[in-house]
């Protein structure tokens, strides 16, 4: 797999273990990106050129493949810049206009700031109110108290499906089916589960679902909401501009339909276009036997890992988990990330975008090793005697 | 007593001995070798650092004295070379001294959050050089 990545072939001593961070990029991917800017680079949506019109193909063509991919309509996928923008639009234009004040917006204690913050500026707004699942002591989700929440009454529940910082994925299909039995809509941060999983949105059964490009082997500046069209079109836009418009007066405006009435002014075209690659790279790679070869590269780590004396794991790792975050007694987890990286390993050190839930566990600052579709043994081999050196080196 | 260049000078002659590897080694050496004999508060705290770092920085009889440590080897190796290279300046000396440059030239590499950290405590010695 390594053969189709440019970034293994210019650093061939690379030992990448920083998927869930943001993933490597396939020479498919690059090349639509230089396609577009080669060969065709006009605006999309208001062409009335050949190239325009031949953006605008391969625009909405990646629109289409995405599309198919997640089994939603094309007008289900809107354009945002990552995971984070498109979990605020659904803060700001979906939640925002059915919350009152005092209701409840239903998270866990195990999210991802970009999962949180978009929710506390919703609630500064509004009055919301935030309500968190607890973590229990082993760092992992309580499904027991977030049930016993969502059951207290919530007008909405934004969860994510895979912790970027514990590896655990959460029970989403039970979560959504009991959410829709009490008629909660829900959102679904698939940051970390759109790289290993491949999600049928309609059977999940989720009202939305955002993932961003750059962790699945797309381009960066380009993420997916991918919302229920009923839904979409009750959302008025909070950006204004070009593009989203259907028709406008100095007196006022009217908008454009979902997803263009979310997607104002000049989008990210070639990443749209590179992330149209990305989903093509995914269907043929994330097979069955990748699933369990990602798994047997997991066993691995592990396995490295836990011949360290004194290794303490954030929360509960396993090998159908695709990373795991971990602190060793006496040895500083900035230390340890600057000297895997001295041996050309790259992993994640600090408090990951958690900072609740590295409280939580009682560390400052961990390191996280992550993996993905090129991980091999050779790169556990690598990280197994680099971390036995850096230890015995760092205490 | 030596002038913060002779310091800074020998420290890096003994550093032209050594390659990137060994540099990055002789770091790790240093911060373990540092030896800590004041404690610290809070108070002392130099922020945006990635790890903990405690800087103190005062004067006596027109010298600069520091005294510091981190929680990190690395840090700590860094924090070592500060203290070696501008205890016993004068104030003028220890204003004028570019400590970055003096890394880059000596191939010293920091990451970028390193550096941030890094920035906190020359601004600690400049505010009180
Ligand atoms: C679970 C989760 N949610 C959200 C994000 C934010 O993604 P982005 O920075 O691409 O918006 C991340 C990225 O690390 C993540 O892991």
């Amino acid at each position: 797999m390594k053969q189709d990545f440019p970034l293994f072939t210019h650093n061939p001593d690379l030992v990448y273990l920083d998927y869930a961070n943001t993933a490597p990029k396939p020479q498919t991917v690059i090349q639509a990106v230089c396609d577009y800017y080669t060969h065709y680079s006009g605006n999309v949506h208001r062409a009335n050129h050949d190239i325009g019109s031949r953006a605008d193909h391969a625009y909405e063509t990646a629109r289409h493949r995405i599309a198919t991919y997640f089994g939603v309509q094309q007008n289900e996928v809107v354009f945002q810049k990552n995971t984070t923008e498109a979990l605020n639009l659904v803060a700001q234009s979906f939640v925002g206009k059915l919350i009152e004040p005092g209701d409840k917006i239903l998270l866990t204690g195990l999210e991802h700031h970009a999962n949180l913050v978009s929710w506390q500026l919703l609630a500064a707004r509004t009055g919301a109110e935030l309500v968190f699942s607890q973590v229990d002591e082993d760092g992992c989700f309580d499904e027991q108290h977030w049930l016993k929440l969502l059951i207290s009454g919530v007008r909405f529940a934004a969860f994510t499906a895979v912790s970027n910082v514990t590896g655990e994925r959460f029970p989403i299909e039970q979560m959504l089916a009991a959410a829709r039995g009490l008629g909660v809509p829900t959102l679904i941060d698939g940051a970390q589960l759109t790289p290993h999983e491949r999600v049928d949105f309609d059977k999940l059964g989720a009202d939305f679902l955002v993932f961003s490009g750059h962790k699945i082997y797309g381009p960066t500046g380009i993420g997916v909401l991918i919302g229920r069209y009923e839904l979409l079109d009750q959302m008025t836009p909070w950006i204004g501009g070009g593009d989203m418009i259907d028709t406008v007066h100095l007196s006022g405006s009217t908008f454009q339909e979902p997803p263009l009435r979310f997607e104002a002014g000049t989008p990210p075209i070639a990443s749209v276009i590179g992330l149209g690659a990305a989903i093509d790279y995914l269907e043929q790679h994330l097979t069955p036997e990748q699933h369990e070869l990602e798994s047997t590269m997991m066993q691995g780590v592990l396995d490295a890992l836990n011949s360290i004396e004194g290794i303490h794991f954030l929360g509960d790792p396993d090998r159908d988990a695709r990373l795991a975050s971990f602190v060793i007694e006496g040895v500083h987890s900035a230390d340890l990330g600057a000297y895997l990286n001295e041996k050309n390993v790259a992993v994640r050190v600090g408090k990951m975008c958690a900072h609740p839930l590295l409280e939580r566990c009682g560390v400052d600052s961990a390191v996280r090793a992550s993996i993905g579709l090129c991980t091999d043994q050779s790169d556990i081999d690598q990280l197994a005697t680099a971390i036995t050196k850096a230890v015995q080196r760092l205490r | 007593m030596s002038t913060i260049h002779e310091r800074a000078n020998s420290i890096a002659e003994e550093l032209s001995f050594l390659d990137r590897d060994e540099r990055f080694e002789w770091i790790i050496d240093t911060g373990k070798a540092l030896a800590v004999e004041d404690s610290f508060t809070d108070e002392d705290l130099v922020k945006g650092c990635q790890s903990k770092v405690w800087l103190k920085v005062w004067q006596e009889a027109d010298m600069l004295r520091l005294s510091g440590t981190s929680d990190a080897l690395l840090v700590k190796g860094i924090v070592s070379l500060l203290l070696e290279i501008y205890n016993g300046s004068t104030t003028s000396d220890a204003r004028a001294f570019d400590f970055i440059k003096w890394l880059n030239d000596n191939q010293i590499s920091l990451s970028m959050q390193r550096m941030q950290g890094l920035e906190g405590m020359l601004r600690r010695i400049q505010s009180k050089a």
